[in-house]
């Protein structure tokens, strides 16, 4: 509080009082990547002041005032009791980090500190959170069942935020068998969903995916995984129906396919791999555990990390154009810095879901896309 | 116009696309085509689908934002900027393809990039396609965005090359310039949101399979 640059009226344009700065200028240092198209003091804008309060900003970076942090902080506050609630315990990593800690680190913004270090501003909490792990420094049983609330910064095309206040968890450690994975990738969906029913998404779509068959089917089918890979995880039909062979192939299809668990357990998913096995446990166990009817399999789907090593999920709600929260397993990424250990974890977007969450999305189009995405997703079938 | 509620909302290029993507979208029976005129209009709704008219650099923002369910736009603007949306079919309609041109009177194009190197200065309005083109042969070249006509970069000595999409290479004769390189095959794509994409699924389905369809009947019959 206090410290932060003090309101220009005249170009924000309306008589705003600014009665709260998360963030101070903290960073008056020299930099190799534009670290000066960052806004540090805030990244929403109260509704109605739209395009013209965003003047005088760096794209991506808006203000939050009024009811605009209050709502945020309630959002918070419903996440906090879940997690907490569920034996999730809060953990902060700091905002700069060595180079290439985070998970996404090829979007991160980049600075140079006096020495001439070479720090990222986190682009993710994900990374911090596994190299935190991987050294040994989060204490604690096994496995460590760990949340955050906190501010990424990630470079980004077009007009997207770069400033994005991210609220996840992280399950990481523990035994590592089939079952295991399997226990720990529903309890993470499920967290989730508790997550955004509190956060009052009363519609939510997890669309599962899975990184493992993905590369089980293409090395059956003979398929360079690189190149059909890079097209799924940029969400390239074309350029994946070519990688495999042709739009008709048996790889385009098999990838192709969407559905919901039931039609994915008779005959979506395909094969007898290992990795096709395990996702058939996964979605027989969500079942049971309430969340078969929100849930769209989707075998082709990945996400734009490519740490991922079994289960990526992302998470829609009606009337959001954008996924507003994603996740998965990164069995690998703890052993960039130390002996590998089984992880899963998700992050939702908080803006994002306070605006699916508002009441903006007019009813009628939330109840017809709802109605449309059970029907296909009851009844099984390809892709459009 | 229709009273009905819009089921879909395409966002369609204005311009040069048109005049290929036109007669597809007809013959794939999308509403409103009959009677619409992209100079003239803005938006259009008929027999449940809105049609919205924008430059084809803009078509990805109106999809990925959710305005737009599905979009039409060239793969040089999804290589500039295609990130956040599904790329979903290949509208083969056109020949274009993007290429790097240099002047005709300088010396051949591996010389002039031999000798120049990193020093080269490169005309686009693809910067990003550009500088991956270099990036790939372990170049950083200077690339200098311009917002259209990059030939007169050349031509004036602004840049010693340009990359820009070319069609029949008329346009590059004109003002003296040659086709050094090749750098992809450029063609229309059928894209759509991410999140619509989902809810959506049965319209945006369907309206696939007739575009597939009418791309099937506009080709000519392959050899026996």
């Amino acid at each position: 509080m206090g410290g932060g640059r003090a309101p220009d009226r005249g170009r924000l344009g309306g008589p705003l009082r600014l009665v709260h700065t998360s963030l101070t200028p903290i960073l008056p240092l020299p930099y190799s990547q534009p670290v000066g198209a960052l806004s540090l003091y805030c990244s929403e804008v109260t509704p109605g002041e739209g395009a013209a309060a965003m003047a005088g900003h760096a794209v991506g970076a808006l203000d939050a005032v009024l009811a605009a942090v209050a709502r945020r902080r309630r959002l918070e506050a419903a996440l906090r009791q879940v997690l907490e609630g569920r034996g999730y315990a809060e953990v902060a990593v700091p905002l700069l980090q060595p180079a290439e800690v985070g998970a996404d680190w090829g979007t991160a913004y980049r600075v140079l500190d006096q020495d001439g270090t070479i720090l990222d501003l986190r682009p993710d909490v994900t990374g911090p959170v596994a190299r935190l792990c991987a050294k040994g420094d989060a204490g604690g049983p096994r496995p460590r069942r760990l949340y955050y609330q906190a501010t990424i910064f990630r470079r980004v095309a077009g007009e997207g935020p770069r400033e994005i206040v991210q609220a996840g968890a992280e399950r990481i450690g523990g035994a590592s068998g089939a079952q295991a994975r399997v226990a720990a990738d529903a309890e993470v969906l499920a967290l989730v969903a508790e997550c955004l029913r509190q956060a009052g998404a009363e519609h939510f779509l997890l669309v599962l995916g899975n990184a493992a068959y993905v590369q089980e089917r293409l090395r059956l089918a003979g398929v360079d995984p690189v190149v059909a890979m890079a097209a799924l995880r940029a969400r390239d039909y074309v350029g994946l129906a070519v990688a495999v062979g042709g739009i008709g192939s048996a790889a385009a299809g098999e990838l192709g396919w969407r559905g919901g668990i039931a039609a994915a357990l008779a005959g979506g998913i395909r094969g007898d791999g290992p990795a096709a096995n395990e996702w058939r446990l996964l979605l027989a166990a969500l079942v049971p555990a309430g969340l078969g009817a929100g849930v769209l399999v989707e075998p082709g789907l990945l996400l734009p990390g490519s740490y991922y090593t079994g289960l990526v999920f992302e998470v829609l709600v009606p009337g959001a154009p954008w996924p507003i929260g994603d996740g998965g397993r990164y069995d690998g990424l703890l052993g960039r810095w130390g002996e590998s250990e089984p992880a899963v974890g998700f992050a939702l977007d908080c803006d994002r879901l306070l605006r699916a969450t508002d009441g903006e999305a007019p009813a009628e189009w939330t109840r017809r896309a709802w109605a449309a995405v059970r029907a296909p997703a009851a009844e099984g079938g390809g892709r459009p | 116009m229709s009273a009905r509620e819009p089921q879909l909302t395409l966002a369609l290029p204005r311009g040069r696309p048109w005049a290929s993507l036109a007669p597809l979208l007809r013959r794939a029976g999308v509403p409103g085509m009959e009677a619409a005129d992209p100079e003239r209009q803005l938006v259009t709704v008929a027999g449940g689908v809105r049609l919205i008219f924008t430059r084809p650099a803009d078509v990805v923002t109106y999809v990925r934002e959710g305005v737009a369910d599905l979009g039409v736009t060239g793969k040089d603007v999804l290589l500039e900027d295609g990130a956040g949306i599904v790329e979903l079919l290949d509208l083969p309609l056109g020949t274009w393809r993007m290429s790097l041109a240099i002047r005709a009177s300088d010396m051949p194009w591996p010389q002039l990039l031999a000798e120049r190197g990193d020093a080269l200065r490169v005309a686009t309005s693809y910067p990003v396609t550009t500088a991956a083109f270099f990036a790939a042969r372990g170049l950083a070249p200077h690339v200098i965005r311009l917002r259209g006509a990059v030939e007169l970069a050349a031509v004036v000595g602004l840049a010693d090359c340009v990359v820009d999409m070319v069609e029949t290479g008329q346009t590059l004769r004109e003002h003296g310039l040659v086709e050094a390189e090749v750098i992809t095959q450029i063609s229309l794509r059928l894209v759509a949101n991410q999140a619509q994409s989902r809810f959506l699924a049965p319209e945006i389905g369907g309206l696939l399979l007739r575009l597939s369809e009418a791309l099937r009947q506009s080709r000519p019959a392959g050899p026996a």
